[in-house]
């Protein structure tokens, strides 16, 4: 129900209110990001994730005003509709993919977004150093995306991809853990 | 119809933006405040063709600017709250109305507030805030890289472009 | 396989505009020959000069060079410059996979029946340098010439000269 409202809005939000850029230059761009992020920090790539993810966490809080401007959304009454919203309106209107949801755990608190195909890293080899396979993961900004996001509509998560084409695995894989709703914050000297 | 002034609550509960709208040739009490940032005191020319409005402005004019947003973020806060626990989780109030003025509310769902207060005989403003919302504030705040996400100790929303496009589509739309 | 007997590519080179080598892919029955790097590097580094006579030809309209030269009745050598100056170069032999147990196969190959491959070529180099790892400037001379290491790259470029024949027209 709730997946299938999702995908109409995504779809008619995509057609008639997002302009649209050209692919190759968001793919050279970000692609190009994530290249200096793994030089200026000597192909520490540790580091070079934290980075991904921290720059997507400013992106998200911002993104996700966007989203609710587009889409007239309202909030999600719970964490499987968030995740098809996330699936079917974000990642669709703002890539045009919409990732598969599925493996909830038993408690409904975490899922796997699949990505069948992924815009960011199209073309991308990663540098052969031995660790890179091992140790970076390319589009680790979508993380910190969701992080930013759903902390605007204060649900605290946790975010990390378990697998990605790029090192080799079958799929891009990425799993998303609810950690708690937030309450309202209160002006600081309320009484 | 007439606004007097117009305020944006963040998440953390902190008053971003906040303008008053005079109007003409009347020097309340209240704007001789320090021009602290988030205030942009509407001058004389924000507000052309009100005449019937020198009295009776909330709200109280003795309030400090920041008392001021603290009232009010007070009020729109707990009868929010107290909405929902009588209407639900998904209800929420549009305005209220005084004798002198009106409230009217409206909250994103990443908990941004919008308050317009103007006067009594104003329609319902929800669907103008919304409009601010989306056309401004996401457009010219959000969307500006330069312009901070989030707020720490009442730096507040400093963008002209947005007050410039607030400016003319409060004035186009709502006074007059 | 191509045909017996066929004209098939023997080796395909990748030309930075400093005249740099990129890159070289040889193919069987050269692959596997002692000495056949050497050989086809000298080759491909003799075509150079007929590259840059053509690519000045004010009245050219098209990256295809066509055939630049042929070496004998076996090899020849094809060339494509892209707009920024990065060469392509094809050696085809018309004795084929089979290595020529003498019968050559008289079928000649016509200008442009290359373009297809030139074209894959193009499509394959431009997906390289999309990807933000690769850094065009560590090819250049004086940073030492590094040939491409791309696997990617090098799987395509292996791809096209193993399956273009005379004829084809998409690869």
């Amino acid at each position: 129900m709730a997946a299938a409202k999702a995908a109409r809005v995504g779809e008619e939000v995509w057609k008639t209110r997002i302009d649209k850029v050209n692919a190759e230059l968001v793919t050279l761009t970000y692609g190009t990001v994530v290249a200096q992020l793994c030089n200026d920090y000597d192909s520490n790539y540790v580091e070079v994730n934290k980075q991904l993810d921290k720059m997507g966490y400013n992106i998200g809080m911002r993104l996700i005003e966007d989203y609710f401007a587009k889409s007239g959304s309202q909030r999600c009454a719970n964490f499987k509709e968030t995740a098809e919203a996330i699936s079917k309106i974000g990642f669709k209107i703002f890539l045009n993919i919409t990732p598969v949801v599925s493996n909830w755990s038993p408690d409904g608190k975490q899922f796997t977004l699949t990505f069948e195909e992924n815009p960011l890293a199209d073309f991308v080899e990663l540098p052969d150093d031995g660790k890179a396979q091992d140790e970076l993961w390319f589009s680790n900004i979508l993380t910190g995306i969701l992080r930013g996001a759903l902390e605007m509509v204060q649900m605290q998560i946790e975010a990390h991809f378990t697998s990605d084409v790029l090192r080799g695995d079958e799929t891009t894989e990425m799993r998303v853990t609810l950690l708690r709703y937030m309450d309202d914050e209160l002006p600081p000297d309320d009484e | 119809m007439v606004v007097y002034s117009f305020y944006i609550f963040d998440r953390h509960a902190e008053c971003i933006y906040k303008r008053k709208y005079l109007p003409p040739g009347h020097k309340a009490p209240g704007s001789g405040l320090p021009p602290s940032r988030p205030t942009s005191s509407a001058g004389s020319e924000a507000d052309t063709g009100n005449t019937n409005v020198s009295e009776a402005r909330p709200p109280s004019k003795a309030l400090s600017a920041e008392d001021d947003a603290k009232l009010i973020f007070g009020t729109v806060f707990s009868l929010r709250n107290m909405v929902r626990k009588l209407g639900g989780v998904d209800d929420n109030f549009v305005s209220y109305r005084t004798a002198h003025y009106k409230l009217h509310y409206y909250e994103t769902p990443t908990n941004l507030k919008f308050v317009m207060v103007t006067d009594t005989k104003m329609n319902n403003l929800r669907i103008v805030l919304h409009q601010i919302y989306v056309g401004l504030y996401v457009e010219y705040v959000v969307k500006n890289p330069l312009s901070p996400v989030e707020h720490p100790g009442g730096v507040g929303v400093d963008c002209e472009t947005f007050e410039v496009g607030l400016d003319q589509f409060v004035n186009s739309s709502l006074q007059g | 396989m191509a045909a017996l007997g066929g004209p098939a590519i023997a080796c395909i080179g990748i030309i930075g505009k400093q005249d740099n080598p990129l890159h070289m892919s040889l193919f069987p029955p050269h692959n596997n020959a002692a000495g056949a790097y050497l050989e086809f590097s000298f080759l491909l580094n003799a075509s150079l000069d007929i590259f840059d006579l053509r690519a000045r030809d004010k009245n050219r309209v098209d990256q295809d060079l066509g055939l630049l030269h042929a070496m004998d009745e076996r090899l020849s050598v094809w060339g494509w410059e892209t707009g920024t100056g990065t060469r392509f170069a094809i050696v085809l032999d018309m004795y084929g996979r089979s290595g020529g147990e003498g019968e050559a196969s008289g079928l000649g190959v016509k200008e442009g029946e290359l373009r297809p491959a030139f074209r894959a070529l193009q499509t394959a180099y431009i997906g390289l340098l999309r990807n933000p790892f690769y850094i065009p400037d560590e090819h250049t001379v004086a940073a030492g010439g590094v040939q491409i290491k791309a696997k990617g790259f090098i799987k395509e470029v292996e791809r096209i000269g193993m399956a273009w024949k005379p004829g084809i027209t998409t690869l």
